[in-house]
């Protein structure tokens, strides 16, 4: 790793705009989580996830090749140490390796275990889920997995979180040609699937499908444009508040109608499984409970031609309903540089994460900007954002030079950066003990070497007034 | 874009004229259509698997070829991954996903399409099945190909410097030294000599050598002082068996050259934007997207503002209908056939096209005609 990130390590950011506001943020040391996991003479480890259990985190990601016809992604994962961020596994730990991709896992800690998914493609033509119980000492229970939903189609993009004694698993499932819909399934601390077949989170009417889904599966004589019509729903991410499990995934919506993607929300009772009205939602694809509601963190685009993004978060009231406003965000366009034109339909260009500690949501999202001189080459970069529940809830003034409702009091957080051909990305981020945030991401240097890097983030008291 | 098929066609004489002979192309009315691949884009990192399932970072302003093992091989411009799709199933071969230059093992090579307006890119295959992406921020020209052990590999063939130099008018240097180094849009001959029009004019590449072949300057002249080059990011290139080279700078005008004589000349554009005229010529254009069959005696145009794709064949531009005909109109019908993005014509007609406004939902469907 070169460039801003090496300044950045360990640096305490002032980060309060002003006296009385929460204590500076503090950014760890970065830790490479599985520098002896060789495989193949290379070390490549991408897409991490990351949870806390009741001592350790445990940090899950697809490890290997992806070369076509010597496939060997894997799953891997590794326990880190509370406090020091310190890796416990720096062999990796083997969850799956079955043959083909396995890709794209996701993490929950169910109160007794870690209960790890991921989209597989071992079946060779389609892709399944597939999860795993690990324990806290590091011992794989299900080795090589067992099915949450394995049916004709693809079922993939894996999201979890526990509520009420079940692990709920959603994914984006194709079984409703031509479009995707959103399903899930409860899983037990035993690994037993209650939900076998999978239940409907948010589909498409499946009168709208038979409406313009021509003769013969496949032939689309004059109905030259079921995109017009038909609307897929697809890249979940999941939230617990301890009863209920919030999904929220990107919609489509037709064209000429609300024009680009957008986000969606649903919630889903743990206990009976029952499921909300499927709303719009504004914010960030990525949710966490705040206690006074749900933060959506992450990217929020504006609209147009060439959308600006804005880290930050927006509030969903704790049973959703269609929200439109942008919450309390930043211009990251502004705060960095860069001008990065990602074109439209960019909801989810970018990937992001978000957790609640018990004061602030801490949203971090993987950006990226040309250089204005020189090559001009991508300089890739993991912020991080503070969001205080009451700048959320409009609490808290509009600093100038921030916008939305709420404000947020801070500005956004450098956590790494790297020039290409090296880069950064994919941050996960997990809530630790006293308040602590472990942040995970994937650090590229080498066609030979794409590490996971772990850094503790901390929270200093507050100022007094 | 060009055939996959390799047979030999009659030797066509540049004349002020489109060759009228189709070959095998089939060139009668549509019989319908049916969806080969992508669902949606808007994916970050993209989904495999059944190819009418999977999905991409973005498709939008791409070009995809047919190889001569009959797989299908389209990029995604966003997350600047290259996909193989043969037997139903989708796979990704090269790209990690990260934008960036980088040559070596497929899957842990980068390249960067650019972003939003101009995310842009093409991929062309040769005779012996290597494939050919164009990765116009990184000014290279760079071919995907598979090496004894198996494994997918990646490796610049053209530029990949901004500090390069341009060649003189029939001089040869190191094609790794070109200034321009490539185009978003450019042609592969069977052989694999690259041929594509850039600022500096109509470039070469053989052989790990490149040179120039014709100047702007040149070239103006002869297009009766119509700017030669104007914009790298729309239309498409072609180069015929017999070494003729079509480029369509700015999506307006259809231009060729003829890489034997030096000889340039306007195909068609003259006209107001869109329209369908009573020559080829005199017709109007606005898309930045054109496919050719082998022979460039079937020419389709889509993409851009023209949400319809047209067809000029025998002297004629013609819209695609709802009805499956052919008909001049000049307007952007409601009834026409909305099938946005031309991506590449297979050795007997049919039409591959992205559908979707700006391809948003990045289906790519196959259009099949009617031998006439």
């Amino acid at each position: 790793m070169r460039n801003l990130t090496e300044f950045v390590a360990a640096l305490t950011f002032a980060a309060a705009a002003a006296a009385g506001e929460p204590g500076a943020l503090t950014v760890g040391e970065p830790v490479a989580v599985a520098p002896e996991c060789v495989r193949d003479g290379a070390l490549v480890q991408a897409t991490p996830a990351v949870a806390f259990g009741r001592r350790v985190y445990l940090i899950v990601w697809s490890d290997g090749s992806r070369m076509l016809g010597k496939e060997t992604a894997d799953i891997y994962c590794a326990r880190v140490e509370p406090g020091t961020g310190k890796s416990l596994d720096p062999r990796g730990i083997v969850v799956c390796k079955a043959e083909n991709l396995q890709s794209r896992p996701a993490v929950a800690f169910d109160g007794a275990n870690f209960l790890i998914a991921w989209e597989d493609l071992r079946s060779g033509t389609d892709h399944d889920v597939y999860a795993a119980r690990v324990t806290e000492d590091g011992k794989v229970l299900d080795p090589d997995g067992f099915p949450v939903i394995k049916r004709p189609n693809n079922q993939a993009w894996p999201a979890v979180a526990f509520a009420a004694g079940h692990c709920i698993v959603a994914w984006m499932d194709a079984r409703q040609y031509p479009v995707y819909g959103i399903y899930f399934a409860r899983v037990t601390p035993e690994g037993k699937v209650l939900d076998p077949e999978g239940l409907p989170a948010d589909i498409e009417d499946p009168a709208k499908i038979a409406k313009v889904k021509p003769q013969g599966e496949t032939w689309m004589g004059d109905k030259d444009y079921w995109w017009h019509n038909l609307a897929s729903r697809v890249c979940p991410a999941a939230a617990s508040n301890g009863t209920s499990v919030l999904l929220v995934y990107t919609k489509e919506y037709p064209f000429a109608g609300s024009g680009r993607p957008g986000l969606a929300a649903t919630l889903v009772r743990a206990a009976d499984a029952t499921v909300s009205q499927p709303v719009k939602v504004a914010g960030g694809p990525s949710p966490a409970w705040t206690g006074k509601g749900w933060a959506l963190g992450g990217p929020a685009w504006q609209s147009g031609w060439t959308p600006t993004p804005f880290l930050g978060a927006a509030l969903l009231p704790e049973t959703p309903v269609e929200t439109k406003e942008a919450g309390a965000t930043v211009d990251v366009v502004k705060a960095f540089g860069g001008g990065y034109n990602v074109g439209k339909g960019s909801t989810a260009s970018f990937p992001s994460c978000a957790a609640f500690n018990g004061k602030s949501t801490l949203v971090a999202m993987q950006y990226a900007w040309r250089e204005k001189k020189g090559d001009k080459r991508p300089v890739f970069a993991v912020l991080a954002l503070r969001v205080s529940t009451d700048a959320l809830t409009g609490k808290t003034p509009v600093p100038p030079t921030e916008k939305g409702p709420g404000g947020t009091g801070f500005q956004p957080v450098l956590i790494a950066s790297a020039t290409s051909p090296e880069s950064v990305g994919h941050p996960a981020i997990a809530v630790g003990p006293k308040g602590e945030y472990l942040l995970a991401y994937q650090a590229d240097s080498d066609v030979a070497k794409c590490l996971i890097i772990a850094r503790i983030v901390r929270e200093e008291e507050e100022k007094p007034q | 874009m060009r055939l996959a098929s390799r047979r030999a066609f009659a030797l066509v004489v540049l004349a002020s004229s489109l060759p009228a002979r189709a070959g095998s192309v089939a060139t009668g009315n549509a019989l319908g259509a049916d969806h080969v691949a992508f669902v949606r884009s808007g994916v970050v990192g993209g989904l495999v698997g059944p190819a009418r399932e999977c999905a991409a970072g973005d498709n939008r302003d791409i070009r995809c070829c047919l190889a001569p093992d009959g797989a299908i091989w389209v990029p995604d411009s966003r997350d600047c991954l290259v996909y193989r799709i043969q037997d139903g199933q989708a796979r990704i071969v090269a790209g990690c996903g990260v934008k960036g230059y980088r040559d070596g093992p497929a899957d842990r090579a980068m390249f960067d399409f650019g972003v939003g307006s101009y995310c842009d890119v093409e991929t062309n295959s040769d005779a012996a099945g290597n494939i050919y992406v164009s990765d116009m921020m990184n000014n290279a020209i760079r071919r995907i190909f598979k090496k004894p052990d198996g494994r997918w590999w990646v490796e610049t063939v053209s530029g990949g410097t901004k500090k390069g130099r341009e060649p003189r008018k029939g001089e040869w240097i190191p094609a790794s030294e070109l200034k321009v180094g490539g185009a978003s849009r450019f042609a592969v001959a069977d052989d694999g000599t690259i041929y594509y029009a850039n600022w500096g004019g109509i470039y070469q590449v053989k052989d790990g050598k490149g040179t120039r072949l014709a100047t702007p300057e040149e070239l103006t002249a002869q297009l009766g002082g119509r700017k030669a080059i104007a914009d790298w990011h729309v239309g498409g290139s072609h180069i015929t068996p017999d070494g003729v080279f079509y480029w369509v700078p700015g999506g307006q005008e259809i231009y060729r050259f003829d890489t034997r004589t030096g000889k340039a000349e306007v195909v068609a554009g003259e006209g107001p934007k869109q329209t369908d005229a009573a020559t080829v010529r005199e017709s109007g254009f606005h898309t930045v997207d054109v496919v050719y069959s082998n022979d460039a005696a079937v020419i389709y145009t889509g993409g851009g503002d023209e949400s319809v794709p047209r067809r000029i064949y025998q002297g004629a531009v013609k819209h695609l209908q709802k009805d499956g005909t052919f008909k001049s109109t000049h307007e952007r019908d409601r009834d026409n056939w909305r099938l946005y993005q031309v991506a590449f014509l297979s050795p007997e007609g049919d039409l591959y096209t992205f559908c979707g406004i700006y391809a948003w939902a990045g289906w790519l469907v196959r259009v099949k005609f009617a031998k006439e």
